[in-house]
């Protein structure tokens, strides 16, 4: 344990966890088997000392490459809050055990040694199940059971270590987000004024080379430059310093290496040039640099806090207070004291806060926020409403059915947020590329300065700089990120999720569609056509009574048809997927479905209905079941033609209304009475003949269909959405979206490609003319910001186009959601 | 030429100046939100104050 005991960069005259100076005055210190008299500059730090060392974690100090913040111990009153039942609600989800889940960011990780720690910490904690941590963005999971272990302690054990942790859904994601941004704005400002400053100097000096200057001025310009750069590159440049620090401390190279290595050569060589009185001065240079890539950078940033924004915005949508009902007066109480059945009144221009029913009254309402779609819906009674919908007139009572976590808006920013934190294959694989490619360029560099030092050491120094700064691979890796992240959010915008970022480079690929007919082409509300009753002592009204029981509370779209005034009540009732339902109504064991399904065994009946009853396989009844055309379907169908997608009708349903559909809709191949076994089968046949396939469907019975496609839509429609396997989910009515969805995935590719190709193509047309010396360090400055500009506008295209392309009018601002439309 | 000596400190302290004030704007909110507040001027409904108070709401039933 020697090397426990003195880490390397620990100066022990000052605190020991923080290595901030100790007050005089501060008598925190103890003594340590191992270690000696440790002295700490609060009680903090002291607190999580011990706690560290208590549990055997001493090796953290060893293995930090920065040091810890100072645990700020006055905050455990803060996290209180959390353990009310009714805010955890709101910002968790209960797993099927039983157990809390919740998303935390946490503020301070500056290494993985930090990464560790918490997390050796944190899964030793009882009633914690589950805690993983990505360094990158600082989020986290977090699943425990709230029997053994309280949300407040959890975080206070956090916040113990020095770290801040914030559950995300509360208020102070912004904060952290808004912190960020304004120190990168300062860098950024302040390397701009610098660079202004030294411009105007370096210009004097340049035209002084012709004409002529007293050397006691032109040596006193120098000197201000100098004095000038210094706080700027220190300040501004710090950025780049503390990622090249870090990645060189885990052994690898990344960008900040070479760009923080072009910066301190440029800058070292020009001060020691300056204070000789000798040579070339790349001030300039050196601050064009760090300014142009900050601008970048910032411009990055936005676009990808914008993106989160729109989680943010949704999750805020949500009113503080609400009306409730109760007999005949109103009171107004905080949202969070609502209860599941209480009654609400909202009125026009209002927001409606719960998921719930329509009780009485009617009203439009405005679903933008889920749909896109600017038009309002009239709604009346026993209609259901979502919480976030804006009443645009009229007034409503409504009966709160979800509340919190559980209503669909939630849902949906928990969707986004998963896309979010998940990083897609593409810019993984860029990132692995601009790796190596920083690698590379090191080596290079490494070359050209050992040719130049041969044949022309005067011209060493500027070819140097020159190849480190042009090769700076910034372009490479901007070049996909910065693609997705503005396509997922313009597809927000439209009422379409992305679950996964993988999603829209799949939905690119694709040649083949399968279409799910029930739910999907058609309304997905079926109803009963016709009864041909088998067995004459059952009257058709008592048949569609027992249906109805069976059917009763099944999620499947067909139950829908089976209404009957009858309140027959059925019991084990049980689900065979793609096949029916059995169960007993009064005491008599009855099987609803499919031919074989009721019957078990052949038959000489002709399977030309969609769905039979049977008694103890004795046939009973047969019903026909009609279903209308979605709104829209025809021109989704023409304008998925005019893609050049093959499209094909895989349905559960009969032959004769799976072929008059596709007759209607004019698509040649068409299969029915698929199950779902049929339908993955199918899937693979296509897959293994080389197709890339989309599968839309609506959800639950398509589920495992949509799971195995390379990519899938559902078209959801409440429920649906929490449960779906797909990786995009359509809320809107109207289905154009998808299409649509379809065009942005390929003009993303198109782009990402020309973002790359023009990365890739500057880096090894550029790199070779610096390493022969023929590019100034000036020039190579500005031709390394250009390229990442371009690469950021061409993303930026994406919304441009698509603002002009799209098929219905953009949705009307009205608050935070749409404000962040662009 | 004399004049670059008291010139230029003299430019570099207004800099200096200007970048103070960049600083205490930032860290007051004022870079925060550069759309919101330009259009908050379309919504009489969101200034504080004028919102109608839900209980003494005329259309209460």
């Amino acid at each position: 344990m020697d090397t426990l005991a003195h880490p390397p960069s620990l100066d022990r005259s000052r605190c020991w966890h923080c290595q901030e100076s100790i007050p005089a005055d501060q008598t925190a210190r103890l003594t340590h088997a191992t270690l000696g008299v440790i002295g700490f500059c609060c009680q903090g730090c002291r607190a999580a000392f011990e706690i560290i060392d208590a549990n055997g974690l001493l090796a953290f100090y060893h293995n930090r490459t920065a040091f810890s913040g100072r645990p700020d111990v006055s905050v455990t009153q803060r996290f209180a809050e959390f353990d009310r039942k009714d805010r955890q609600n709101q910002l968790s989800e209960t797993t099927a055990e039983g157990d809390v889940d919740v998303q935390l960011m946490i503020e301070g990780i500056r290494c993985s040694a930090c990464v560790w720690l918490i997390e050796s910490r944190l899964n030793s904690a009882p009633g914690v199940k589950q805690f993983s941590l990505n360094p990158a963005l600082g989020y986290a999971r977090l699943i425990f059971n709230p029997a053994s272990g309280q949300l407040s302690h959890l975080l206070t054990r956090i916040n113990a270590l020095g770290y801040q942790p914030h559950v995300i859904g509360s208020v102070d994601q912004i904060t952290v987000q808004r912190r960020e941004q304004r120190q990168l704005l300062k860098r950024l400002v302040v390397a701009g004024f610098g660079m202004m400053q030294i411009m105007m100097i370096s210009i004097a000096l340049y035209l002084s080379r012709r004409s002529g200057m007293d050397p006691v001025i032109s040596e006193y310009l120098r000197l201000v430059c100098l004095l000038v750069s210094a706080p700027v590159v220190f300040y501004s440049g710090r950025t780049f310093f503390a990622g090249a620090w870090l990645a060189l401390r885990a052994k690898q190279v990344s960008m900040d290496v070479s760009v923080s290595l072009g910066v301190l050569l440029a800058f070292f060589l020009s001060a020691f040039n300056t204070l000789t009185h000798q040579g070339e001065i790349y001030f300039e240079s050196a601050l064009m640099f760090i300014f142009l890539l900050l601008l970048s950078r910032l411009i990055e940033m936005s676009a990808r806090h914008r993106a989160g924004s729109m989680a943010q915005a949704l999750s805020q949508l949500l009113p503080n207070d609400v009306k409730r009902r109760s007999g005949t007066s109103l009171e107004t109480v905080p949202l969070s004291a609502l209860n599941l059945a209480d009654e609400v009144v909202v009125k026009a221009h209002e927001i409606v806060p719960a998921d719930g029913v329509i009780i009485a009254g009617q009203a439009s309402v405005d679903e933008a926020w889920l749909t896109g779609e600017a038009q309002a819906i009239h709604k009346r009674c026993t209609d259901s409403v979502l919480g976030g919908s804006v009443l645009t007139e009229g007034e409503l009572v409504i009966c709160v059915t979800k509340l919190g976590s559980a209503t669909l808006l939630a849902q949906v920013v928990k969707l986004l947020l998963r896309a979010q934190s998940a990083r897609p294959k593409t810019v993984w694989i860029a990132d692995q590329l601009a790796r190596y490619f920083v690698a590379g360029v090191l080596l290079v560099t490494l070359m050209v300065a050992v040719l130049w030092a041969y044949l022309d050491p005067a011209r060493l120094v500027d070819a140097v700089i020159a190849v480190l700064v042009i090769s700076c691979p910034c372009a490479l890796s901007l070049a996909t990120p910065v693609v997705v992240a503005v396509a997922i959010q313009r597809l927000a915008q439209w009422g379409i999720l992305v679950s996964t970022p993988d999603a829209l480079s799949n939905l690119a690929e694709i040649d083949t569609v399968l279409l799910d007919k029930t739910g999907t082409l058609t309304q997905g509300k079926p109803s009963v056509h016709a009864i041909h009753l088998y067995d004459a002592a059952y009257q058709p009204t008592e048949v569609l009574a027992i249906a109805a029981a069976l059917e009763r509370g099944q999620a499947h779209v067909l139950a829908q048809a089976f209404r009957s005034d009858q309140e027959l009540i059925a019991t084990q009732v049980r689900h065979d997927i793609g096949q029916g339902v059995s169960g007993l109504v009064n005491g008599k064991p009855y099987r609803l479905g499919r031919l074989h399904y009721v019957l078990d065994q052949a038959t000489s009946v002709a399977d030309t209905a969609n769905v039979y009853l049977s008694m103890q396989h004795k046939l009973i009844a047969a019903f026909d079941l009609g279903d209308n055309l979605r709104e829209g379907v025809e021109s989704l169908v023409t304008a998925l033609k005019q893609l050049d997608l093959r499209l094909v009708i895989l349905s559960g349903d009969q032959w004769a209304p799976v072929q008059s559909v596709a007759q209607r809709l004019t698509i040649d191949t068409f299969a029915a009475r698929c199950t779902p076994a049929d339908k993955l089968a199918y899937l693979t046949t296509l897959q293994a003949a080389g197709h890339r396939v989309l599968a839309i469907g609506d959800g639950i019975n398509d589920a495992p269909l949509l799971q195995a496609a390379d990519t899938s839509i559902a078209i959801g429609s409440g429920s649906t959405l929490a449960q779906a396997a797909a990786q995009l989910i359509v809320r809107t009515q109207s289905l154009q979206q998808i299409t649509t969805a379809i065009r942005l995935a390929r003009r993303m590719r198109v782009l990402i490609r020309q973002n790359l190709g023009w990365a890739l193509l500057y880096n090894f047309t550029a790199m070779p003319l610096a390493a022969m010396g023929l590019i100034p360090p000036w020039l190579a400055a500005i031709g390394m910001s250009m390229s990442s500009l371009l690469v950021l506008c061409n993303a930026w295209r994406l919304r441009l186009d698509w603002a002009q392309a799209t098929v219905q009018p953009a949705p009307q601002p009205r608050f935070t959601l749409q404000a962040e439309r662009i | 030429m004399i004049i670059v000596f008291i010139l230029i400190p003299l430019g570099l302290s207004l800099t200096a100046l200007a970048l103070w004030a960049f600083f205490w704007a930032t860290d007051h909110d004022q870079f925060d939100d550069l759309e919101r507040h330009g259009r908050d001027i379309f919504e009489p409904e969101t200034l504080e104050g004028k919102r109608p108070h839900p209980l003494t709401d005329e259309h209460t039933p």
